[in-house]
């Protein structure tokens, strides 16, 4: 950890002398693309990691690269990773630095590979109804332009303004509508890397020709291979949305008929459910309600409180979080889109099954408020860091059975730490994912941090303990590496000996996925 | 040939260390099988998937699955001929076609046994993004690297009905095209057998799970599909005749007579088939 202003760069370490000997090389090799400034160093030091965040404000910068290079080609990142073999040099692949494990932290210096100039986007093969990236290219570049074909890809993570094709295999990335269209390892259809020995290798698109390598690179987080191009699959661009959203009765009912949903056949692209705290603060209740019932009071109150949350309030989370136990009622936004009429086939048929279970339809608007605002919680979390509190999100996937157990207990291990909202997410036949969002603060820097790590330290032990996962979305990097490896058991030594097989000189992203 | 047939991950492991400690000559000649494997175990009826030895036959899981009005979904009829590690492990990776075209492996969670004799599971969570799928070494991989012991196995609920409805098409690319938009757009076809007429191409197109859902695959296809006169229910399909294979949609233009079960928008799992009655007809 080094100390540093936020505007002066100069107070970074010096580069290792062994990147030193080899920038002129890398120049060389990359007409000039390559850079050891200050500037850039402390650019390309940290991701989107909350802890990375809480270090800035301390005046702290995460460990730097000792070079930064833009290469254009696959055959420069094979010279790259050549030359760093020779001079035992890490190597980071960078995508657009949006991740929120650390994933591209440069733990032991090195080269970070910036893949951005890798952003060539092939016209759409109208037969297979794919289209062949780079992995360089940026979300919502590649999303626009497939819309104007009359396509979409239908990945929309929150960071899709802000991450490449590449940093999504990389961390088998999540979209909004992934109920409908699948996670990016559903859409992907092969893709081409450069492993740590400097090899090429494209994965097999059939089965019949023995395993495939695509699902062992898709996660494996620049630890064993570079993503260079991707071919994707496609969709017709959505014709309609039909929107719909319900009052649950409690977050048990509102589970119960996403899985109904589900177990029938049908796939909305939107499907979330928050909890009753969530769905309070969602609600929008501006003004004091005139039906003075405790209920209505207290969601009033916690508007108000909302709008002035500041780290004296979010440094009490226990006191918050018993404040939710006023609250059942769950809200559930439900988005089907595609054909005009199957849309509305679709939209009934789940209406059946909330109303069923008691639900209160509450209209269309509450969706489509959603879908206009989508975006915009991402970027509120510089604001909280700013006034002095934490916020971070873990998101775990379960097995329907162990849902609820995994929400209770991860709410009971992270109450006395932060303050605690969860949504249910990403919805399949067998299960969900679970969106905890957790907001905290303490009396001072060196506390906030000591309660951010043990906050997560108990949250997602509590997690993996009631049959959850470690990540669903957002990959493992250095921050969730000690659980992601105690998850693995007697699986380690596999994914040490394919790291070996495939990264035999130990360049690629050190220290990440817990891998030496 | 000398074969031992374990009914746990201990046995297994002990039977390898026996096969591992024999002369090259026996060692060439003994074998570990999985046909003892059998448990059934665990039917979570929430979550939808049960535990199941490696030596279940599909079709016996099936069976079972029905009398809990559940079914392994629209599997190709080799793959009910095979053993769960066998259809794993095989060239048909233990993929099935699931909504909007895309096809994944039947099995969320594997138990292993690698040779060099210690065994792991992977995570039951529906989907991950921690690390890479080691469940990818041992699908399609023929025990290149271990042996599948056990899955759990997604399963869906027992469809209440089905539907075979006739389309046509000038010719077998509009048809090709027309299919493909119908998945793309979250048709969820079980079946399809394309029948060439003297002129044009006929396809039977095979649609199940309950009444409702059926109802609007039925709706559905009607819309995008032109339809035969005579459009629902034509009868007993032909039966398929193996081997089946993976292909491209592009390869599935082959002017004979074929089947296509597990149908994804990429690929389709292809084998000849038979004429049905009501085509000889």
């Amino acid at each position: 950890v080094f100390a540093l202003s936020p505007v002066d760069a100069t107070a970074l370490p010096a580069p290792s002398a062994r990147s030193l000997q080899s920038f002129e090389a890398l120049k060389n090799m990359l007409d000039g693309r390559a850079s050891n400034s200050a500037v850039d160093r402390l650019s390309y030091a940290r991701d989107m990691w909350p802890l990375a965040l809480l270090w800035i404000r301390q005046q702290k910068c995460p460990p730097p690269p000792d070079v930064v290079v833009w290469p254009t080609s696959e055959e420069e990142i094979v010279n790259i990773i050549q030359l760093a073999r020779q001079q035992k040099l890490p190597v980071i692949p960078f995508g657009a630095g949006s991740g929120v494990c650390g994933g591209t932290w440069a733990l032991r210096g090195g080269i970070s590979l910036d893949l951005k100039k890798l952003d060539s986007i092939s016209s759409v093969d109208p037969v297979s109804q794919t289209v062949t990236v780079g992995s360089g290219v940026m979300g919502e570049t590649l999303e626009r332009r497939l819309n104007a074909g009359g396509y979409t890809l239908g990945h929309f993570p929150s960071s899709i303004y802000t991450s490449t094709v590449g940093g999504w295999l990389a961390a088998r990335s999540a979209g909004q509508l992934s109920s409908r269209y699948g996670k990016i390892e559903d859409m992907v259809v092969s893709a081409r890397v450069v492993l740590g020995t400097g090899e090429r290798a494209q994965s097999e698109v059939f089965s019949n020709n023995g395993p495939s390598q695509l699902p062992l690179w898709l996660g494996s987080e620049g630890t064993l291979c570079v993503f260079t191009q991707v071919c994707l699959r496609v969709f017709p661009k959505a014709e309609a949305q039909v929107f719909r959203a319900f009052e649950m009765k409690s977050v048990e009912v509102g589970l119960e008929a996403i899985r109904l949903m589900f177990r029938e056949g049908l796939r909305p692209a939107v499907v979330r459910l928050y909890d009753p705290f969530d769905s309070a603060l969602a609600s929008n209740s501006h003004s004091k309600p005139e039906a003075e019932s405790p209920a209505a009071m207290t969601r009033w109150a916690l508007t108000k409180l909302r709008r002035h949350m500041a780290p004296h309030t979010l440094g009490h989370p226990v006191i918050l979080n018993r404040l939710q136990k006023a609250f059942s009622k769950s809200r559930l936004i439900l988005m089907f889109e595609g054909e005009p009429e199957r849309s509305n086939d679709e939209e009934k048929a789940a209406r059946a099954v909330c109303l069923q279970l008691g639900a209160v339809d509450l209209g269309q608007a509450p969706g489509k408020v959603w879908l206009k605002k989508r975006y915009d919680v991402s970027y509120r979390m510089s604001t909280i860091i700013d006034a002095g509190a934490f916020a971070d999100a873990m998101e775990v996937a379960a097995p329907w059975s162990k849902v609820l157990a995994v929400y209770s207990a991860v709410r009971k291990a992270a109450a006395p730490f932060a303050f605690v909202l969860c949504h249910f997410s990403h919805a399949y036949v067998e299960g969900c994912s679970l969106y905890f969002s957790f907001l905290g603060a303490a009396s001072n820097e060196r506390e906030s941090e000591v309660r951010y790590h043990r906050l997560w330290t108990h949250a997602l032990s509590a997690a993996l303990a009631a049959g959850g996962n470690v990540s669903h979305h957002h990959g493992v990097g250095i921050h969730k590496a000690e659980a992601f490896q105690r998850s693995l058991g007697a699986a380690r030594p596999v994914l040490q000996a394919l790291k070996r097989r495939c990264d035999p000189d130990g360049i690629l992203n050190p220290h990440k996925l817990g891998l030496e | 040939m000398k074969a031992l047939f374990p009914t746990s991950v201990r046995e297994w492991i002990e039977a390898q260390q026996f096969v591992s400690s024999l002369g090259l000559d026996e060692r060439a000649r003994a074998l570990v099988c999985n046909d003892r494997l059998l448990l059934i175990q665990n039917l979570d009826l929430e979550s939808m998937t049960v535990d199941v030895g490696s030596g279940v036959l599909l079709s016996a899981l099936e069976k079972f699955l029905n009398e809990h009005d559940l079914s392994l979904g629209p599997l190709s009829p080799e793959a009910f001929q095979l053993k769960l590690g066998d259809f794993l492990e095989g060239p048909l990776a233990g993929l099935r076609s699931v909504p909007m075209g895309r096809v994944e492996p039947i099995s969320a969670r594997l138990l292993v046994v690698t040779h060099e004799g210690y065994s792991f599971e992977t995570s039951r969570a529906p989907r991950s993004a921690a690390g890479p799928d080691l469940n990818a070494l041992f699908l399609a991989s023929h025990g290149a690297y271990g042996r599948i012991i056990e899955a759990t196995v997604r399963v869906f609920p027992k469809p209440q009905s089905r539907d075979v409805m006739r389309f046509t098409a000038d010719d077998r690319v509009v048809a090709l095209s027309q299919l493909r938009r119908a998945i793309s757009l979250g048709a969820y076809l079980a079946r399809i057998d394309f029948v060439p007429q003297v002129k044009g191409v006929d396809f039977d197109v095979v649609v199940q799970g309950s009444s409702a859902q059926v109802a609007r695959e039925a709706r559905m296809l009607s819309r995008l599909l032109t339809a035969r006169a005579e459009t629902h229910n034509t009868g007993p399909l032909g039966e398929t005749i193996g081997p089946e294979r993976e292909v491209g949609w592009a390869e599935m233009a082959d002017p004979q007579r074929w089947s296509g079960h597990r149908i994804g928008l990429g690929k389709i799992l292809m084998s000849r088939a038979n004429p049905s009655p009501e085509h000889k007809r």
